[in-house]
């Protein structure tokens, strides 16, 4: 089982490249857990047909502790486990500790045992803004992190102080870097400058999306991609990544 | 929400964690505000006045939550702990950090990175009783530091959950502990209390794995009973023998006989309904003493901390020096409590002097301190409870004489 935490701008398109691995993950067999973190409880949308799972920490406080996962567990294209954290609304509450209670509660249920993935995807919110944000990468959740970047400015930002969050808690036995996924915007040089990006931060682009129309087209219908034409040649780039993250679990550090 | 107007809320679970690992020469840090760890020590902790400081907070200000100074708090333990030349250290959560989620566990690993000392973190919320936190404590000190190689000891006994918040000063469990050795065992480790003229304080925690059986004095032990039996094989008696007829059932109990049937109480006394209030473990030893040696007919036992796990099936335990009541219950409410008190037919209080003003009539009390009630209140009041002393001591203050 390998575990990783796909973390990036705000709308810099983590969802919409988590749920394209999870699906073509699924397709070539593997078992796929994907646990969207964030209150809008958007992750796992496309996985569904439009429709979310029940939300952990809304079940939580509904219900109290379920008595079985199938509760908070809805199985999605490819039979991905989808789940969603779930958070207080806009503007009250703190998701960074709801988020540490859901992966709590994952963890003494085992969750992991019960689905036997063979990986699981954290998808967070957003940049690391604070110490709850980090909980995905602590020890014995994530084994690696993934980021979603663009060759925007603003992203490359994000994506920089995410590594420095990871370097900085390296004597902390954290999650490793797994490289950068460029989800493209198409600006001029765009590879070239991630590509600079990557190299000046020690770390390497594991996969590059193209800025392609047909994402958002069946994004539209509550699809992934990779379920509405596996044939395109963007899916093709979605199966690569699949493969990349499996081998994961196989190697040490490809940071 | 509970009420207390005359006593005192219970230690909780980091107070525990003090008090299991206060004795080994560690540095017990709790992550609370500046002051945080003041009323341990001042309070809750006598033996801070004899020795070294052992527990210290992390004195978090409102600016080191908001904006996050770890470095600050970890280089502060790092040097603190350097500097004092500790065996270990330990990290225990409070309030504090359960609400902002903060990362001891990570913590933990930067500092020993940084000391090359054994540390570890014990998952306290600040909520719970204090024997779960000095249960998981206990736990903690053994995954750190017991020796699965450790030679066996046939005649070997630990003792577990000796900790000062349910057992009081040392000296109250000499008694227990020359009773076991005089039975022909050895004390090869008691947790938590090292053995007078141990260099290393840890020894006797390093060589428990290797004793014959583990004697479990209090709840805060019984978890690590169950776990060394699981890792080790070591069967356990649950029990605190108090008087006579526990001393002999209780040494039954470890060398694995059936004990003798209950004969003619010792010296009767004309009570005949008492109530105990305090630790389960060593109340049903008063109970049984009561009951055994001076022939109380209906003893029931208040719990302040939970009991259920005293009375729950385990393959490891070979003895329980425990009988649940009817009319037992766990509770720590006040209110509840002064209406068991004053109950028309309770003739007798054995309970921490403490609950003494819920009275409202002239029932005989006899005090028996429980730390995590009074703290450093009755110290130092005479008092005894263990095998024979603690006979003497009922004797003397149920018949006036000993």
């Amino acid at each position: 089982m390998i575990k990783v935490a796909i973390y990036g701008k705000g709308g810099i398109g983590k969802s919409t490249v988590t749920s394209s691995i999870s699906a073509a993950l699924g397709l070539e067999g593997y078992s796929v857990m994907q646990l969207g973190c964030d209150p809008k409880t958007d992750s796992t949308i496309n996985l569904l047909g439009g429709t979310a799972p029940q939300p952990i920490l809304q079940y939580l406080q509904d219900n109290g502790r379920p008595e079985s996962l199938d509760a908070i567990v809805k199985r999605g294209f490819g039979n991905v486990a989808c789940l969603e954290v779930g958070g207080p609304t806009p503007g009250v509450g703190c998701f960074g500790r709801g988020m540490l209670t859901a992966f709590e509660l994952l963890d003494e249920m085992g969750a992991y045992d019960v689905y036997k993935p063979d990986v699981v995807f954290y998808d967070i919110l957003a940049d690391v803004v604070c110490g709850g944000i980090a909980v995905p990468m602590r020890e014995g959740f994530a084994d690696k992190v993934c980021i979603v970047t663009s060759g925007e400015k603003m992203s490359l930002l994000a994506a920089r102080n995410i590594v420095l969050a990871l370097r900085n808690f390296a004597d902390r036995n954290y999650a490793e870097l797994g490289g950068l996924i460029l989800n493209c915007r198409d600006m001029a040089d765009e590879v070239e400058r991630v590509e600079e990006f990557a190299h000046e931060m020690k770390t390497s682009i594991i996969g590059v999306i193209p800025r392609d129309t047909a994402i958002h087209a069946f994004e539209e219908e509550g699809k992934t991609i990779v379920e509405g034409n596996r044939e395109l040649s963007t899916s093709a780039r979605f199966f690569d990544l699949a493969r990349t993250i499996s081998n994961f679990a196989g190697q040490q550090n490809v940071a | 929400m509970k009420r207390y107007h005359r006593l005192l809320p219970l230690a909780t679970g980091y107070f525990g964690v003090s008090s299991a690992l206060y004795d080994f020469d560690g540095l017990v840090v709790i992550y609370g505000p500046a002051g945080g760890a003041w009323h341990i020590n001042i309070e809750d902790e006598p033996r801070w006045y004899r020795g070294p400081a052992t527990v210290v907070g992390a004195g978090m200000l409102e600016m080191d939550v908001i904006l996050g100074n770890d470095d600050k708090f970890i280089s502060n333990i790092v040097e603190t702990a350097k500097g004092l030349k500790r065996r270990f250290v330990a990290l225990s959560g409070t309030p504090i950090s359960e609400i902002i989620g903060t990362d001891l566990k990570g913590f933990a690993r930067t500092i020993a990175a940084r000391t090359g000392m054994p540390v570890f973190m014990v998952p306290t919320a600040g909520s719970e009783p204090y024997p779960e936190g000095a249960s998981k404590a206990l736990l903690a000190l053994a995954d750190t530091f017991m020796d699965p190689t450790a030679p066996k000891r046939p005649k070997g006994v630990n003792v577990l959950g000796a900790i000062h918040l349910s057992t009081g000063k040392e000296g109250h469990l000499e008694p227990l502990f020359q009773a076991i050795q005089e039975d022909g065992f050895e004390l090869t480790g008691v947790l938590s209390a090292p053995r007078p003229g141990q260099d290393d304080p840890l020894e006797g925690v390093r060589q428990a794995p290797g004793a014959a059986v583990n004697a479990v004095i209090s709840t805060s032990g019984l978890a690590l009973a169950q776990r060394m039996h699981a890792d080790y094989g070591i069967p356990y008696v649950v029990g605190m023998p108090v008087g006579l007829a526990g001393r002999a059932t209780f040494l039954a109990l470890l060398h694995g006989e059936n004990p003798a049937s209950p004969s003619e109480p010792e010296r009767p006394i004309p009570y005949r309904h008492a109530l105990i209030i305090g630790e389960p473990v060593l109340s049903y030893g008063l109970k049984f003493c009561l009951q055994r040696d001076f022939g109380v007919r209906r003893v029931d036992v208040v719990s302040v901390t939970p009991s259920e796990s005293l009375f729950h099936e385990s393959a490891g335990c070979v003895g329980l020096l425990a009988e649940r009541g009817p009319a037992d219950l766990d509770t720590d409410d006040e209110a509840r409590i002064a209406g068991l008190m004053n109950a028309s037919d309770v003739d007798l209080i054995v309970a921490d002097p403490c609950y003494q003003p819920l009275l409202t009539g002239a029932t005989t009390f006899v005090p028996l301190p429980h730390l995590a009630m009074s703290a450093r209140i009755y110290w130092d009041m005479p008092y005894e409870y263990a095998v024979d002393k603690g006979y003497k001591y009922l004797a003397a203050q149920l018949h006036g004489t000993e």
